[in-house]
């Protein structure tokens, strides 16, 4: 058995196990054309095909095209563009329309119209056919010279969004199927926290809310452009309205679900708790500048806030393990960069009186007191050297040589101090994700909720499928060496699977000791001085298949 | 056998949450109003830059041409010496800023501008004020003076008044003030 064992973590397919596994289409090449074209394309139920990343593409090439909608409003930037919207445009009609008449080929291949009298037929009425064809008609239509409105036009270009449709109601149908059952709040749950039942749902959500992020601060970044907030001034309002509403409703359905999360509970305490957390309070921070300014800009001038918008690229940070690793590293070695901070704050201090000491009466102007020499001193200290400021008598430039050359050692302790507890705890947290693959290999196989941890907690640690492998080499040897050395059975009993492994185990060499020992001697020597009770001597029979 | 209580421990609300979606209802119509409050303000604002490229507009046009022989509006003529002194004359002084000003807020479309911030004529001020918002709307006219060869900054601004002489090429810069005071820049030009 433990042979057996040992045999399963060395043929153990860690790429499959990290969910890596780069699965090659088992397509035959001798198909006839069309089953091979939709098998290659089209067919999503052939892992490794280009079905995915065909969707994926389309997908961006339809968001791209929002893009070009919107901005085709605002006169500034499309007027002297249009030939490029233009060539996109055509690009993107190219791209539908081949994609449109491929569905159109391969539609007697489709699951869905291969059963029907007239697949073809079947397919063009079928919904997602009909918005394929509206995103793709109007440009055909002009082509044919029909005079059609312009806004019409432009409403129709709109439907290409529709084809979205096509990732987003799997999406939906897989989120019902996984939530069945559950209740709202688990629903609404499902759908913002990362947990097993949120699916591509949860996947789409996340996506949807990193893109409003991303819109979001590159307009607060190009509104301090004055070329560009001149022309789209009213757009930049707009679209901050709608993140400020986009990103409003996520902190609510946040807090109205935490209480799902394991260590949330409780209406009011779970909520409390979960709006204090740090990824919370930067959703909270991400909408404050907007409600503030609406209701108090009568007040104060509140035109200070604005910067804080770009606190929005902090969600970014959310379930970034790195951020909170680095957040727990300063924590824990807050003293040491508290003391470092303390000698700088002494050597700036020192340096600033020294060059007032030293330079004051040769450059009033520069040196004029203490607190105006701080800057010089930090300047220099820090090796920056403006050298707006500089010292121009000979003992102050003598002075000014010796703590620049501290300053280096002094300046770089808290970055050094950062960088060797950044290093530690990451191996560290190794060692952890060590312990806890020895302790899931220990039993011979993985289940799945084990397998969700490893891929989990590899993707946390950025580990590499080579590092799994070393790490799993690791513990076959640890596993070998304790072989030698079992554990104690206090220890075992932690393990009820290991508990059950054990008493077999020690059954098996109770059978052993019967076929191999003097049973009559046994049983004479066990009588003896009633050496066992009764009730042992007759287990010791039960057990060699002798009742009494 | 299962009695209905016991049964009643199995049953799952999957139903809607009418209250949350209520609040959601509710924040979606918040930030609606709020952000139609911003677009309002938001249109003020670009009434006031459309006041400000009028003026701009107006000014550049003319400024092409009066320093032609055959220019009409002799208030604003080009090359006109200021004919008296503005201190001591009530009335705006030939060749000065002040008697083209007199004119444009006689017989142009520009005096019958609005500051949608206060529904009245925008006031043409020295500078924005961001502490002091009823100077939003209004307009700043600044005469761009070079400053000497190897200075930081290539021009100094200063608010034309009533007695700058306009007899030379100008350098102008118009800017308006935005809803919290603070100056946004329309155009420089030659006047």
């Amino acid at each position: 058995m433990e042979r057996s064992k040992d045999q399963f973590l060395k043929n153990l397919d860690v790429h499959a196990l990290l969910g890596q596994e780069e699965k090659e289409a088992n397509i035959p090449k001798n198909l006839p054309m069309r089953k091979w074209l939709y098998a290659w394309l089209l067919d999503p139920n052939i892992e490794g095909n280009y079905q995915k990343s065909l969707d994926k593409w389309i997908s961006l090439l339809i968001i791209a095209n929002l893009f070009s909608l919107v901005f085709e409003h605002v006169p500034a930037v499309f007027e002297p563009n249009q030939l490029w919207f233009e060539i996109f445009d055509i690009f993107s009609v190219v791209v539908f329309t081949i994609e449109y008449l491929l569905r159109f080929y391969l539609a007697p291949e489709d699951e869905e119209f291969k059963s029907r009298t007239h697949s073809r037929f079947a397919y063009i009425r079928s919904p997602f056919a009909i918005i394929d064809f509206f995103a793709i008609a109007p440009f055909y239509l002009k082509l044919l010279g029909l005079d059609l409105d312009l806004r019409v036009l432009r409403f129709l270009r709109l439907l290409r969004i529709m084809k979205l449709f096509r990732i987003i109601i799997p999406a939906i149908a897989e989120f019902k199927e996984l939530n069945k059952g559950r209740t709202f709040r688990q629903k609404v749950h499902a759908l913002v926290f990362p947990s097993p039942f949120g699916g591509t749902a949860q996947v789409i959500f996340e996506v949807f809310i990193a893109v409003w992020v991303l819109l979001s601060v590159l307009s607060v970044i190009l509104e301090s452009v004055h070329s560009i907030s001149y022309v789209l001034n009213m757009q930049f309002v707009v679209l901050d309205a709608v993140a400020v509403g986009i990103f409003t409703i996520e902190y609510a359905m946040r807090i109205y679900s935490c209480v799902e999360e394991p260590g949330f509970k409780g209406a009011i305490a779970g909520r409390f708790k979960q709006a204090k957390t740090p990824s919370t309070f930067i959703d909270f921070l991400a909408i404050l500048p907007f409600f503030l300014e609406v209701f108090l800009h009568h007040l104060i001038d509140l035109r200070f806030l604005r910067v804080f918008r770009l606190a929005r690229l902090l969600k970014l940070t959310r379930g970034n393990d790195a951020t909170v690793t680095l957040f727990r590293v300063i924590k824990r070695e807050w003293p040491m960069i508290s003391s470092a901070a303390f000698i700088m704050m002494l050597l700036v201090v020192l340096t600033a009186s020294l060059g007032y000491l030293f330079e004051h009466e040769a450059q009033a102007e520069k040196f004029d007191n203490i607190p105006n020499s701080i800057y010089w001193a930090v300047i220099t200290l820090a090796s920056v050297g403006y050298g707006d400021i500089s010292p121009v008598t000979p003992i102050g430039r003598a002075m000014t040589t010796v703590m620049a050359l501290v300053g280096i050692g002094i300046f770089a302790i808290p970055a050094a101090l950062l960088a060797s507890a950044f290093s530690d705890e990451l191996a560290k947290e190794r060692d952890a994700l060590k312990a806890n693959l020895f302790a899931i290999l220990k039993d011979g196989h993985i289940d799945e909720e084990e397998s969700i941890v490893i891929r989990r907690e590899a993707k946390r640690l950025h580990l590499t499928i080579e590092e799994v492998n070393a790490l799993i080499e690791t513990v076959i040897k640890e596993h070998e060496l304790e072989e030698r050395n079992p554990w104690p059975v206090h220890k075992i009993a932690e393990k009820p699977e290991l508990a059950v492994e054990h008493f077999k185990t020690l059954l098996g060499q109770i059978r052993q000791l019967g076929v191999h020992t003097d049973k009559a001697e046994f049983e004479r020597l066990a009588g003896d001085r009633h050496r066992l009770t009764e009730y042992e001597l007759d287990l010791w029979h039960k057990i060699q298949n002798k009742s009494s | 056998m299962e009695t209905s209580s016991e049964h009643s421990h199995h049953v799952v609300d999957t139903g809607v949450n009418y209250w949350f979606l209520l609040l959601m209802a509710l924040i979606v119509v918040a930030v609606t109003w709020l952000g139609i409050m911003n677009f309002t303000e938001g249109k003020k604002t670009e009434v006031a830059k459309a006041n400000g490229e009028a003026w701009v507009t107006w000014l550049t046009e003319q400024g092409a041409a009066r320093f032609e022989p055959d220019y009409k509006i002799e208030a604003c003529k080009g090359g006109v010496k200021p004919s008296g002194d503005p201190a001591k004359s009530d009335a705006p002084v030939l060749g000065t800023w002040g008697a083209c000003l007199d004119y444009i807020m006689k017989n142009t479309d520009l005096k019958d501008q609005n500051n949608t911030f206060f529904n009245k004529p925008p006031q043409l001020l020295e500078k924005c004020i961001p502490t002091d918002i009823s100077t939003s709307g209004a307009i700043i006219i600044e005469d761009l003076m070079p400053t000497p060869p190897g200075s930081a900054i290539p021009f100094v601004g200063s608010q034309l008044v009533e007695a700058d002489p306009i007899d030379y090429k100008m350098q102008l810069r118009v800017s308006v003030c935005d809803k919290g005071g603070y100056a946004i820049k329309v155009a420089e030009f030659e006047f």
